[in-house]
């Protein structure tokens, strides 16, 4: 492991804190007017909001000191994740800050790390994660790109689809696959042979583009882990991905499940509010549910993947892929709930339930399917099975 | 969650005392036992516990407990539960519904009376619904009419566990009909042995007897043992409701996870598919398993989040009706798997092992036997109507026309 020391964490009243303020910046800086302009924009973020972020010390806080962080606990910057979800918030912090980050943190490339993890940090530059080939699969069997040595160095060749804010990054962390394992790596943007193209998704606060690599040479210096470490690291840049997306389903669970009781107790039928009817009520009765199981569920797993302090192996994947299943399936649940609670009007463009909705599916969706995951966790809790082993 | 580490001490402690006290074989020699055995051997394993100090360990020392903290209390439970040990049930009323209700609102002379009973290892029994007063509890009907220094009681109560062996009854009776229904209701403590009480066992869906119609013909009850004021009943049950009842809560997960999730896992190594291949190799099979793992973990999560919350916050509120549905819920969904993935071999007929709570390891018989959790202790419909008005502040339910408030 690269990273000693263990992480200074915030005390309860502090998360709590932090947690009202990410709120109160949010509501400020990226309200849901603005949120809703952003939607068709190219670049498809407020580039002034994340530097108004990065002052804020969200990007760093959860970084190792050596390498440009505070040293705050993982579980600590989870708050922010699940605020930025609960806002809808456009823009790389998550990508860069979160996954792009804790991968190069991790990686056993100790000058690549101390070189890119404080540029990430502060700003200057962003970097996002390219794993998932065209079946957006984050296992290691289906990454997509490959590679092979030639003169010293490695090419790589191939697609990764579905990468975070590409068209806006600097850099990205490649993990690529050849005869001889899996590998990752760090390419600039501006590297010949890298094309970048945006793919809209449903979800439009959102920008992943698929990235092709056409022959990009690079040197061994830009080799983030090599076969002996790159599958462990992979495993361990899907659970720092699959827990952000199961922070910022939780934020989009809770709000939503907030919106639509308030949504049921002013909306009459028959004489009196909709939300009497038991119908309805259990129905958002489940959702609290949901709610108060996904806090736990995600709160386990930010502090199992905590970069300077995490669990051991099993019980990081455990947690993390807990967490990613159920949550991100309660919220996607949540919102088609939600729908229906709403009616007609929770089915039309203006109203914001179709964002919600539209964002908790790319989140269950990204950094590895429900179904998976929950394999992931038979494969740590079961005897391996030859025909339906997940690794 | 509390790592195996952490209270090294108290964890090897309860350990060996698991492996010096349980008889490996328990669940053998308790197939099939007799309601009387039953009994006996509850009792057996109740004063084992007490002399080590795991019966009431939560209570506080000047009642005989050892004021063991909360992050203890999962501890012991976890070694319990790691241990195989039986379920102690003949209690759960006087210690987790009755003694926290006598020490929120009993008087200094009603503690002195009857807590150090309950800790001596006393069977009560409750009389709470009603056969109809089920899901509508403040409906109930039993009366208690005050005749000078004691109270007389007629009525009827139903599903009450334990009536036969119980000493004492925490009552629920009505004794002002005219006020709104849960303002005048008040709680008693009646002794078993009034003349006028009839018990009639109840044979349950899984053939056992352990609940019980209560008859009350002119039952006289002391004044004396009326807890907290008169017509304020409904308010001190719900007092009981608090964190006793997640603490015990706690021990009903880490057996729904030895016994329920961890015996699943090992017994479904021996299961086969139809075309003959290990049941475990299934994907699907696994991807379920999967699912289940997680959600146990969930529970022991959320469990002791709202204990802890409980401890630093007081009272219970309504997170115990979340944690109410999704434990029985969980239970029910898990047991419903296992007896599914088992197939026809889980249809047999065998003899129940008492003692053995919701995890008996007869999967069909258990996932039928989990419906009492998603019925008792109010149904789950209940819980949601609980969790949608007080969690989220949504509108009751119009009452129709003339029925009483």
């Amino acid at each position: 492991m690269s990273i000693s020391g263990s992480p200074v964490r915030l005390s309860a009243a502090e998360r709590a804190e932090l947690q009202q303020t990410a709120r109160r910046v949010l509501g400020e800086h990226a309200p849901m007017d603005r949120v809703r302009d952003l939607l068709d924009d190219e670049l498809g973020h407020d580039p002034a909001l994340l530097d108004t972020l990065v002052g804020l010390g969200w990007t760093s806080m959860h970084l190792p000191e050596r390498v440009g962080g505070y040293g705050a606990s993982f579980a600590d910057t989870a708050v922010v994740v699940s605020e930025l979800g609960r806002a809808l918030t456009p823009g790389p912090l998550v990508s860069t800050a979160i996954i792009a980050a804790a991968a190069l943190a991790m990686s056993p490339n100790l000058d690549l790390a101390s070189t890119w993890v404080p540029r990430l940090a502060d700003g200057s530059c962003t970097a996002t994660v390219a794993i998932a080939g065209e079946s957006g699969h984050c296992a290691a069997a289906s990454i997509g790109p490959r590679w092979r040595r030639e003169s010293g160095g490695v090419v790589l060749h191939g697609i990764a689809t579905f990468v975070l804010d590409a068209a806006s990054a600097h850099a990205l962390v490649v993990f690529a696959r050849g005869d001889d394992g899996v590998i990752a790596a760090l390419v600039e943007c501006a590297q010949r042979g890298v094309v970048i193209t945006q793919t809209p998704a449903l979800d439009q606060t959102r920008r992943p583009a698929s990235v092709s690599f056409d022959g990009v040479a690079l040197g061994p210096s830009a080799i983030l882990a090599e076969p002996r470490g790159a599958a462990s690291l992979l495993t361990r840049v899907v659970d720092v991905g699959a827990t952000a997306m199961a922070l910022d389903s939780f934020g989009i669970a809770e709000v939503v499940v907030e919106r639509t009781a308030e949504y049921v107790k002013q909306r009459y039928q028959f004489g009196r509010p909709i939300g009497s009817f038991q119908a309805i009520k259990h129905r958002l009765a489940d959702a609290v549910l949901l709610v108060e199981t996904s806090r736990v569920a995600v709160d386990h797993a930010a502090a199992a993947v905590d970069l300077g302090d995490p669990f051991p192996e099993r019980e990081r994947v455990i947690a993390a892929a807990t967490a990613k299943a159920y949550v991100c399936d309660a919220a996607v649940k949540i919102c088609g709930d939600s729908l229906q609670s709403h009616g007609g009007i929770g089915f039309t463009w203006e109203h914001d339930t179709h964002l919600y909705f539209k964002r908790a599916m790319l989140n269950q969706a990204l950094f590895g399917t429900s179904r998976w995951h929950r394999r992931r966790v038979a494969d740590e809790v079961l005897p391996l099975a030859g025909s339906s082993s997940t690794v | 969650m509390t790592g195996s580490e952490e209270f090294g001490d108290l964890r090897r402690a309860v350990r060996d005392w698991c492996t010096a006290t349980i008889p490996r074989d328990w669940r053998d020699r308790q197939r099939g036992a007799a309601h009387d055995q039953y009994i006996a051997f509850q009792r057996w394993w109740r004063d084992e516990l007490a002399a080590a100090g795991y019966f009431i360990p939560h209570w506080p020392r000047r009642w005989g407990g050892v004021e063991m903290t909360l992050p203890e209390q999962v501890v012991l439970h976890e070694e319990l539960a790691r241990g195989d040990a039986p379920r102690l049930g003949i209690t759960q009323v006087s210690v987790f519904n009755a003694a926290p209700a006598i020490m929120h609102a009993g008087t200094e002379e009603q503690q002195q009376r009857y807590l150090p009973a309950i800790a001596a290892g006393q069977i009560w029994c409750q009389g709470f619904s009603e056969p109809n007063a089920g899901s509508d509890l403040a409906g109930l009907q039993t009366r208690a009419v005050r005749d000078g220094d004691h109270y007389v009681v007629n009525g009827q109560k139903i599903w009450t566990s334990m009536a036969r062996e119980a000493e004492q009854c925490i009552l629920l009776a009505r004794t002002d009909p005219d006020a709104p229904k849960t303002k005048g209701i008040s709680f008693f403590v009646m002794d078993m042995r009034s003349p006028g009480i009839e018990v009639r066992p109840i044979k349950n869906l899984v053939g056992d007897s352990e609940f019980c119609e209560l008859f009350m013909d002119d039952v006289i009850v002391p004044a004396e043992n009326l807890i907290g004021a008169e017509h304020d009943g409904w308010r001190v049950s719900q007092a009981t409701l608090g964190s006793e009842r997640a603490v015990s809560l706690i021990g009903l997960a880490e057996l729904l996870r030895r016994n329920g999730r961890d015996f699943l896992i090992e017994a479904a190594a021996g299961w086969t598919m139809a075309d003959g291949t290990p049941a475990l190799d299934d994907s699907g099979v696994r991807e379920a398993i999967g699912g289940l793992y997680g959600e146990v973990e969930i529970l022991r999560l959320v469990l002791t989040r709202m204990v802890t919350n409980l401890l630093h916050h007081g009272g219970a509120g309504p997170e115990a009706s979340v944690v109410k549905i999704y434990y029985s819920e969980l239970l029910q969904r898990l047991m419903k798997f296992a007896s599914e993935l088992h197939g026809l071999p889980a249809q047999l007929l065998r003899a129940g092992v008492p003692s053995s709570g919701w995890e008996t390891h007869d999967f069909a018989r258990d996932f039928i036997h989990s419906y009492s959790w998603t019925i008792g202790g109010g149904t789950n419909e209940i819980m949601r109507n609980i969790v949608g008005e007080q969690v989220l502040g949504l509108p009751r339910e119009p009452r129709p026309e003339g029925a009483r408030r």
